[in-house]
């Protein structure tokens, strides 16, 4: 199956704008938007409802930094798998510790506390992420790519704790 | 999905919740997470002439992550090393009626275990 990278042909690297990805889904939307087919016949008004439909969910990955991430390691044959990495103890402390403050304040009703923790957790998000697209940079072009794909999948493991605490801290 | 009478109670009456001193040389901590739901267990033991004598958890996820920590504690008091290093996820599935799209969070809290001792152990070999 084609990688979202080649559905909206846009170059495959981690280092993508948003302004260049609605860019390419706008392009290929003139392409095969459905109106465009409303006077075709009723088969090739299904496949260019599909091609869309493609079109949108390969758009909504390279969107999401962290989607963006697990498919390229896709398309360097480098699969995620979550569970093959062993997440740094002190890091998953760390985690146990915020989560245990953002339950305290939301028990207490505490609002001022309970921004701050989610202020600071995506502050940390932010800070990750450009230590992802920096880590990605020298991926990409490395001869040697197998060396730092640790490194990069552990990054990309706190990245996923990181989002989905701050998701379920509302 | 519905949870099973015994998940529901874990939930509700988590048994032995809290934290032992971690730099205590005769407690082994271990910590595992989940990062595709964010999961994170805490499971520690005290051993005292290879029994565990206390054992206390802080998980932060879903119902059946709690249970399935909160049931290992109960079950790793009084066992020997050796016996809590046998529990395997199975008995947690089975005795907590696990689904099947819950049985990761038996595998979280197998490894807490397992992490928790050879914490400990590696503590006993640093003396």
């Amino acid at each position: 199956m084609a990688s979202a990278f080649e559905l909206l042909g846009v170059p495959v690297t981690f280092n993508l704008n948003e302004s260049d990805i609605n860019a390419a889904l706008r392009s290929v939307g003139l392409q095969w938007h459905p109106d465009r087919f409303a006077c075709a016949s009723a088969a090739e008004r299904e496949h260019a409802e599909e091609q869309m439909a493609e079109f949108n969910v390969a758009h909504a990955t390279l969107c999401d930094p962290l989607r963006r991430a697990i498919a390229l390691l896709d398309v360097f044959s480098c699969p995620y798998d979550p569970n093959g990495v062993n997440a740094d103890p002190e890091f998953l402390m760390d985690m146990l510790e915020i989560k245990e403050q953002l339950h305290d304040a939301k028990q207490n009703n505490d609002s001022t506390v309970l921004n701050k923790l989610i202020f600071d957790l995506r502050k940390r998000e932010q800070h990750e992420l450009a230590q992802l697209a920096q880590l990605f940079t020298e991926w990409e072009t490395a001869n040697n790519r197998s060396q730092d794909l640790p490194q990069l999948q552990q990054l990309l493991n706190q990245l996923h704790y990181l989002d989905r605490t701050i998701e379920t801290s509302f | 999905m519905a949870y099973s009478d015994k998940v529901i109670d874990h939930y509700e009456n988590p048994r032995n919740v809290g934290s032992l001193d971690k730099e205590s040389s005769d407690v082994g901590t271990g910590v595992v997470g989940a990062p595709e739901c964010g999961d994170v267990m805490k499971l520690q033991v005290q051993i005292e002439e290879g029994v565990i004598i206390d054992a206390k958890f802080k998980t932060f996820g879903c119902g059946s992550a709690i249970a399935s920590s909160s049931l290992a504690t109960e079950w790793l008091k009084g066992k020997t090393v050796e016996e809590a290093t046998a529990i395997r996820n199975v008995d947690i599935v089975e005795e907590l009626a696990l689904p099947p799209v819950k049985i990761h969070c038996s595998v979280l809290a197998e490894d807490a275990i397992k992490q928790a001792i050879s914490d400990y152990e590696s503590k006993q070999n640093n003396d």
